[in-house]
């Protein structure tokens, strides 16, 4: 099986900035966001990232999508470097982010698919077509109200379409069912697995705090805490019915 | 697909900026206000010679209305791109921007290209109100000239822009470009009143601001018939001007972007 991203030694440490004007003496500590992560995830799989906040799941994603750049070790996308191929990663990743503020709020859904659209590349004409299809398939409500009106569940939907409109090979979500309600957030899950994976055969990184999100959705799960990864399951490792996920958490994110 | 990206953003921004309509009225009061302000200044000198507005026709409501009008190019320009970013990264945008394969630099043209042909209906709107509402003296105009003028001064003025933004990208407010640039060249580059009348040491540091010189030739075009000769070195002065300029700030807006990648800071604000 062909490997879709690869890290080694990856390591993101923040320093507290030097103001040489500030009167007070340093508070702030080093931090190492995310230590030493190694991992693979191969094509076609769905992989999670599981952690509590301040875990260091979205740095490692955006140092992934190249939006970090690393303190120290490498790491790969379909095999090219995202610190030094940086403009060819982005034509093969796409990032669903769980941030609503990341649209034009006084434009209409639509006019925001449209415009990400063509910054993708994608001609005007063929975007057009595409928002039509992903629209249908996502179910957007009322594509043609102004985002700032839609609710939680249809700008969820947007991020998610925005991604969709690239035909990017791997997809980043971090947090995509956050503050969706349970019936939206099942349907998602299960348009990420038929439609995204078994169907398109996309490979899928995703951040959650959520375990059951992790369990229903993921094919393989990493727990992540204090920019560590703990350890590293497969979900039919789970199911032989060794430990409970909640369990391997609870062990993993002790203090 | 560069005119696509150009199209989608003048599309965006359009949007925004219509969405706000009461903002497209006051604009218009306040350049009607600034006109009347130096309407009535010029009234007042009006009968008294002044042998330093000679080589610029004379009139003092036409000389400081053309230093108004086309000192906001460069207002806009330098507020545009640190500005944009500003607003990027404000409402949240700027990693979804960041994170499309269209290259920095086209989206700082496709992005900057509103904020230019605004900037051009408001110069225009002067100039029109100017000449058929105040009597605003404008003579033979060669349009080529002034266009050549006006692309000249755009690319020091865009490349400053993008120098103010590349401190806006790593320590978010408090650029010093503006500063420097915007408040000091309206005072040293003759916006309000001739050179001429400024000491020597001011005069001095006029010579090291691109808007003395455009505002020099665009003068020279509109109120004085001047020839390619006579606004020659003053283009040329804006040529190097720009060939200086624009590497470095292309050279320091992706340091700046390296840097707030290092920091993980591009969404900060």
């Amino acid at each position: 099986m062909s490997c879709s991203i690869e890290a080694s030694n990856l390591t993101k440490i923040f320093k507290p900035s030097k103001n040489i004007f500030s009167l007070r003496s340093p508070t702030a500590k080093t931090i190492a966001a995310i230590n030493q992560v190694n991992l693979t995830v191969n094509k076609g799989e769905i992989f999670a990232v599981l952690g509590p906040n301040g875990a260091g799941k979205t740095t490692l994603i955006k140092i992934l999508c190249s939006l970090i750049i690393p303190t120290s070790g490498t790491a790969f996308i379909n095999g090219y470097d995202v610190v030094k191929n940086e403009h060819k990663i982005k034509s093969l990743v796409g990032l669903v982010i769980g941030e609503e503020r990341s649209f034009y709020w006084r434009l209409t859904g639509r006019e925001n698919l449209e415009f990400f659209g063509v910054l993708h590349n994608l001609p005007l004409r063929q975007v057009r077509k595409r928002i039509e299809t992903v629209m249908e398939l996502l179910k957007v409500e009322d594509p043609d109200r102004r985002f700032q009106e839609y609710s939680t569940g249809n700008k969820q939907k947007l991020a998610l379409g925005r991604c969709l409109l690239t035909n990017a090979d791997v997809i980043f979500m971090d947090e995509p069912t956050k503050s969706l309600d349970p019936g939206v957030a099942s349907r998602l899950r299960q348009f990420i697995k038929e439609i995204l994976v078994q169907k398109e055969n996309k490979t899928v990184f995703l951040a959650t705090h959520s375990i059951q999100e992790a369990e229903e959705l993921a094919d393989r799960i990493a727990i992540m805490d204090k920019g560590l990864i703990k350890t590293c399951v497969s979900v039919s490792e789970l199911t032989d019915g060794r430990d409970s996920l909640l369990d391997m958490f609870k062990q993993c994110t002790r203090t | 697909m560069l005119f696509q990206k150009i199209w989608v953003f003048l599309k965006r921004d359009f949007l925004t900026a219509s969405s706000y309509k009461f903002a497209f009225f006051w604009d218009a009061a306040g350049i009607i206000g600034v006109m009347l302000t130096f309407f009535f200044i010029s009234e007042l000198f009006q009968n008294t010679q002044a042998p330093l507005l000679e080589p610029y026709g004379g009139n003092y409501f036409s000389f400081v209305i053309i230093g108004v009008a086309f000192s906001t190019y460069l207002g806009s320009a330098l507020g545009s791109f640190g500005g944009q970013i500003g607003m990027e990264q404000g409402i949240g945008t700027m990693e979804a921007l960041l994170m499309t394969p269209t290259k920095i630099s086209t989206l700082f043209l496709a992005g900057s290209v509103w904020n230019i042909l605004f900037t051009s209906i408001r110069v225009a709107f002067y100039l029109l109100v100017g000449i058929f509402f105040f009597h605003m003296e404008v003579k033979g105009v060669n349009f080529l000239a002034l266009t050549t003028t006006l692309v000249l001064s755009l690319i020091p003025f865009i490349s400053l822009g993008i120098i103010s933004a590349s401190f806006i990208l790593v320590f978010k407010r408090g650029e010093p470009i503006s500063f420097l640039f915007h408040g000091a060249s309206k005072l040293l580059a003759g916006a309000f009143f001739p050179v001429a009348v400024l000491p020597l040491w001011f005069k001095k540091l006029s010579m090291f601001i691109p808007l003395t010189y455009s505002l020099k030739a665009l003068r020279g075009v509109l109120l004085t018939q001047s020839t390619w000769q006579d606004i020659g070195p003053d283009l040329f002065i804006l040529l190097l001007f720009s060939l200086c300029l624009f590497p470095l700030s292309v050279a320091s807006f992706k340091y700046g972007l390296k840097v707030a990648k290092r920091q993980a800071s591009l969404v900060h604000y």
